[in-house]
């Protein structure tokens, strides 16, 4: 079963001469409880992919459908229902909010859509992450790899149809990168869950099970 | 720990967001301060003013209930009393009017009154009682001085009045002082309260209904349950009882003119209102919106989390009201202290200490028009936080995020100048906001005081007062007896005395006596030609009576002139050149006492009017038996022809002449001295007044003195009131432009650092890092100077100028604290960038770098 079809995705940046052909005509099927890694050069076009899937920004032309869900024609305000309710999202920087502890952190997507996490899966969750001890703490009191299991946690709490990471391990020394992701992939084996990844580490993408490689805008085999 | 795993992140996140942005805290809680405390300045000297409007109308009427009536019986009475709508009703008697030589120009009501009509008639004994006994009476401190009476219960007080104002004899009582009071200066006459008991003795019991007999007069004050419809609820009251033929009077407070005036005296209040909330609207807009613009990327985040427009838009505003939250109850206090401090100067002429309201409308509507004020500012920037794309979050900076970028090439080197210079408008609005919040605030100081600079004092005191000392016959301004030409304020000796002060420059006199007079045709013809029917018409709807004596005159030709005998002083002034509307002034001819200038009618000067209605220059009049040629018409000066009217004068219509003193006192020998005009030099301006200080103390306390000295200082104490007050708004409203300024200053670089490093790295040196931001900084006080320079010479040359026509004032082009603040806000643009700099300094490039 797939859990998100994009077809025929098309996103131009610029215009005449100095136009950018970001997303070129994309079609991608992605399979639910799979993990999906994507790959390319800088400026390939693949975030740009990511955050279509996410809904954070809006094609020219085409369509996304998120599980069950056609991202064309949704309000500003439905976006970020969407984004915070089918969606979690792992950042190369960790987009944590400064001013607030981890444990607010983590509840912070479900706590903006007024509703409350299973304290038992949160329980599991953070104990999974290795967070359990620092969940009063402060992002800017955590290391690199603590943040983003942080960023994780609070990817998976909401248990969203998809999550998207967006070089996780970026920001971090290779060690603590395979750490991370081992976590993010035990997580997702755990719970079942859809997930998507761009890196352009080739060693990484290779934990995926399956991977797409982008150039120009356009998917290559 | 489980149960605590809800969080409310709307409001946990505006706490935290508050506590990390310290210094935009503090500069915006300064300017809703300001804000506020301008707001709350204003609605306290609005509310205040309106207050004291009415109390001040109510001394002046002499009684604060709704309504008053006269020549009612005491049973009418009692049915009105009786009335569920009646508050209260005072009562009282009159008997007459105290004639003791010591009171002459001040007239005293010897009345029986109840407590409630003493009460509301600002009159009601502080000290002791209201007679009880028949000997008793209660008497107001100013009376108790001029009959020299120390201030002690049980003193001895004597009266002399008549019980037939017409007759001659003269009743002399004696009492015994058994309560007084404070007098009430603004009223016209003060209260002598007699006993019930002595007032029934006097009137034999017997209460007058005819109004023009004056002993027996019954007379009540109607206080309602309330303020409103008050015309509708007497003409009820009236009707419930029975009494509809009765007449009442409306106390003047109450009237709807009061009300306009009220509402115009606020005018410049309201304008002072819209001023603030631009000013308050300008900088708090600019703080949010700088603020909002750094903290996009994390509104950005905020968004990719799956925050929406409307929680985001919470968010600002949540920091909005919590900056309210403290900002606003300061500002409040201070503001209305501010303004308890305005109120008595503004109100400085008014009698009685100045009630500075402290009403509730004052603080929730200043509260509420400094949160609205924040409000407002916070749409845009909200609008901006809540429409930021999460994609386009991460990309913006500083500048403008619609602005479509034309590539501008320069050629040859960016020099520091030229980089400033696109620095500054990197953000167009931001500059903008800043340079209108300044320039606001310095053409309202240039506005102002190009207003108050106008001012001319001696435009103003001619109008006023000739001479450097004016002293009067005690009745000469009586306007309820009127004129005694035999007054004898003005003794010989006391004349003698101080015209024989040293440095006595020059002396003037002016006599007066009015007589019956048969007007001649020529000047009948006159008159009707300038008084056009029109024109009566138009008199008639403020002044019935007056224009009914003009009516009656033009018929019958029965009217009265009044003479003016002058020398010196009001001579001089009133035949100066300006002042001559028809014929020519010959002094050495008048001097020969066969000619006479009559008095025109006060027109405005310089203006050419075919006819004036009194006899023409060179024809002749018969006056008290002696014939003159009309030299000249003149002017009527205030102090000299604006005089009341001679006690038995009857009202009818009259025009007024001046001759020669001398052939004055040939003609009335027992008139004394009406008044005497001293000027001084400026040397012994105060061991005159000392002098006339010390024969009021010794001699006679009711002199009436008037001193361009104290005029002019009285007037500038009340003017300086309204000059503080402009001053102060448009310094509060400078003060935000700077806040401003400085605000966008130093937000400006601090957000830049990572910027600046990077420049620094390729290799600007700190030295031209440091001019390139103080060029920034003179790049915005030269705009704004400019701004303000041009709109204020507009503001000042063309508003102002209009503004100040006619009235007391002579208009002069200055810009003089426009020039005052350029150095000052030129010193600031050096200096703040200078000190950011620094502080910038205490990081190395590297660390800087990599600042995030």
């Amino acid at each position: 079963m797939n859990i998100v079809t994009v077809h025929n995705l098309k996103k131009y940046f610029g215009k005449g001469e100095n136009q950018v052909k970001a997303l070129d005509g994309i079609d991608l099927e992605i399979e639910k409880g799979k993990f999906t890694a994507i790959i390319g050069a800088s400026g390939s076009g693949k975030t740009t992919l990511l955050n279509m899937i996410g809904g954070m920004d809006i094609p020219d032309e085409g369509e996304v459908i998120v599980d069950g869900v056609n991202l064309r024609g949704l309000k500003e305000k439905e976006l970020a229902v969407f984004r915070r309710s089918k969606v979690g999202f792992v950042y190369q920087n960790f987009n944590l909010v400064p001013t607030l502890t981890v444990k607010e952190n983590i509840l912070f997507p479900l706590s903006l859509a007024g509703s409350t996490p299973d304290p038992a899966f949160f329980d599991e969750i953070v104990e999974l992450l290795h967070l359990k001890e620092r969940l009063n703490a402060y992002p800017g009191e955590l290391s690199g790899g603590g943040q983003q299991r942080v960023a994780i946690a609070r990817a998976l709490i909401a248990k969203p149809a998809i999550l998207l990471a967006d070089e996780p391990t970026g920001n971090l020394d290779s060690r603590t990168g395979q750490n991370v992701l081992g976590l993010l992939k035990l997580s997702v084996e755990t719970y079942r869950q859809t997930l998507v990844m761009i890196t352009h580490n080739l060693e990484l993408a290779q934990m995926a099970d399956r991977v797409v490689r982008i150039e120009d805008g356009r998917i290559r085999a | 720990m489980k149960k605590q795993l809800i969080f409310r992140p709307i409001p946990v996140l505006t706490k935290r967001m508050f506590r990390t942005n310290r210094g935009r805290n503090l500069v915006a809680i300064l300017a809703i301060l300001l804000t506020t405390m301008m707001f709350a300045t204003l609605f306290t000297l609005t509310q205040s003013m309106s207050r004291n409007l009415v109390e001040m109308t109510f001394r002046q009427t002499g009684y604060n209930a709704q309504a008053s009536m006269r020549g009612l019986t005491e049973e009418q009475a009692d049915l009105i009393a009786g009335h569920p709508d009646v508050a209260e009703l005072g009562r009282s008697i009159v008997l007459g009017l105290a004639e003791n030589q010591q009171l002459t120009g001040q007239s005293v009501e010897i009345r029986w009154a109840n407590d409630a009509y003493a009460r509301h008639s600002y009159a009601a004994p502080t000290t002791g009682q209201m007679p009880q006994a028949a000997d008793e009476i209660a008497l107001d401190t100013s009376i108790l001085d001029r009959l020299g009476i120390p201030h002690e219960l049980g003193q001895t007080v004597t009266l002399e009045w008549r019980k037939d104002l017409s007759g001659e004899e003269v009743t002399t009582s004696t009492f015994t002082l058994c309560g007084f009071w404070e007098g009430n200066q603004s009223s016209y006459s003060s209260m002598a309260w007699v006993s019930r008991a002595y007032a029934a003795e006097m009137t034999g019991g017997v209460i007058s209904t005819e109004e023009s007999q004056v002993l027996g007069l019954y007379m009540v004050q109607v206080n309602l349950a309330s303020d409103q419809n008050i015309e509708a609820t007497m003409d009820r009251i009236l009707a419930d009882t029975g009494l509809t033929g009765l007449e009442y009077n409306v106390n003047l407070a109450y009237s709807p003119e009061m009300g306009a005036m009220a509402a115009q005296e606020s005018m410049p209040m309201y304008l002072g209102m819209v001023l603030v909330f631009i000013a308050g609207y300008l900088i708090i807009y600019n703080i949010f919106q700088i603020s909002v613009t750094a903290d996009v990327q994390f509104y950005g985040k905020l968004k990719t989390l799956g925050m929406t427009t409307k929680q985001l838009k919470k968010l600002i505003y949540g920091q909005a009201n919590r900056l309210c939250i403290i900002g606003i109850p300061i500002g409040l206090i201070l503001g209305w202290l501010l303004g308890s401090v305005l109120v008595p100067v503004l109100m400085g002429t008014i009698d009685g200490e100045a009630v500075v309201s402290a009403s509730p409308i004052i603080f929730i509507g200043s509260a509420v028009f400094a949160w609205v004020t924040v409000l407002i500012s916070c749409l845009r920037p909200a609008r901006l936080a809540g429409k930021v794309s999460p994609i386009e979050a991460l990309r913006m900076s500083d500048a403008d995020s619609s602005s479509k970028k034309k590539t501008k090439r320069r050629r040859g080197n960016a020099s520091l100048a030229s980089m400033a210079w696109a620095n500054l408008w990197r953000n167009k609005k931001r500059t903008i906001t800043v340079i209108c919040s300044l320039t606001l605030g310095l053409v309202l100081l240039s506005s102002f005081y190009a207003k108050n600079a106008a001012f001319d004092m001696d435009k103003y005191l001619a109008d006023l007062i000739l001479a450097d000392f004016e002293l009067s016959d005690a009745t000469s301004e009586d306007y309820i007896n009127n004129y005694d030409p035999h007054g004898t304020t003005l003794t010989d000796s006391l004349v003698a005395q101080a015209e024989g002060q040293e440095g006595v420059e020059a002396s003037g006199h002016l006599f007066s006596a009015q007589i019956d007079w048969q007007m001649d045709e020529g000047t009948l013809q006159n008159v009707a030609a300038f008084y056009t029917e029109d024109k009566l018409a138009d008199w008639e709807t403020y002044d019935a009576a007056g224009a009914q004596q003009l009516r009656d005159v033009l018929e019958t030709g029965d009217g009265s002139a009044i003479l003016y005998g002058l020398d010196g002083i009001p001579l001089d002034a009133i035949t100066q050149e300006q002042y001559v509307l028809e014929g020519s002034f010959d002094s050495a001819e008048f001097a020969s006492g066969n000619y006479v200038l009559a008095v025109g009618p006060s027109l405005e000067l310089g203006t050419d009017y075919p006819v004036l209605p009194t006899p023409s220059a060179g024809s002749t009049v018969e006056l008290n038996g002696r014939t003159y040629t009309v030299m000249a018409v003149v002017y009527p000066l205030n102090p000299v022809t604006q005089l009341t009217v001679q006690q038995g004068a009857g009202d009818k219509f009259n025009l007024s002449f001046i001759i020669p003193s001398e052939v004055f006192r040939e003609q009335w020998p027992d008139h004394t001295l009406r008044k005497l005009f001293l000027n001084v030099d400026d040397a012994h301006i105060d061991t005159v007044q000392a002098f006339l200080d010390d024969y009021m103390e010794t001699t006679d306390l009711g002199l009436p003195v008037a001193s361009r000295q104290t005029m002019a200082q009285q007037y500038e104490a009340q003017t300086r009131s309204s000059a503080v007050m402009g001053n102060a708004v448009s310094v509060v409203i400078a003060l935000v432009g700077v806040l401003n300024f400085i605000n966008s200053m130093v937000t400006a670089i601090v957000s830049r650092k990572r910027e600046f490093a990077v420049i620094q790295s390729v290799g600007m040196t700190k030295k031209q890092l440091n001019r390139m931001l103080v060029n920034e900084g003179l790049f915005y006080a030269v705009l704004t100077l400019a701004a303000s320079y041009l709109i204020s010479s507009l503001a000042v040359g063309v508003v102002v100028r209009a503004m100040v026509e006619g009235g007391f004032t002579t208009f002069r082009f200055t810009l003089l604290p426009l020039v005052a603040c350029t150095p000052i806000l030129l010193i600031f643009a050096v200096l703040i960038p200078h000190l950011c700099f620094r502080n910038l300094e205490k990081h190395s490039i590297v660390e800087r770098l990599r600042m995030e």
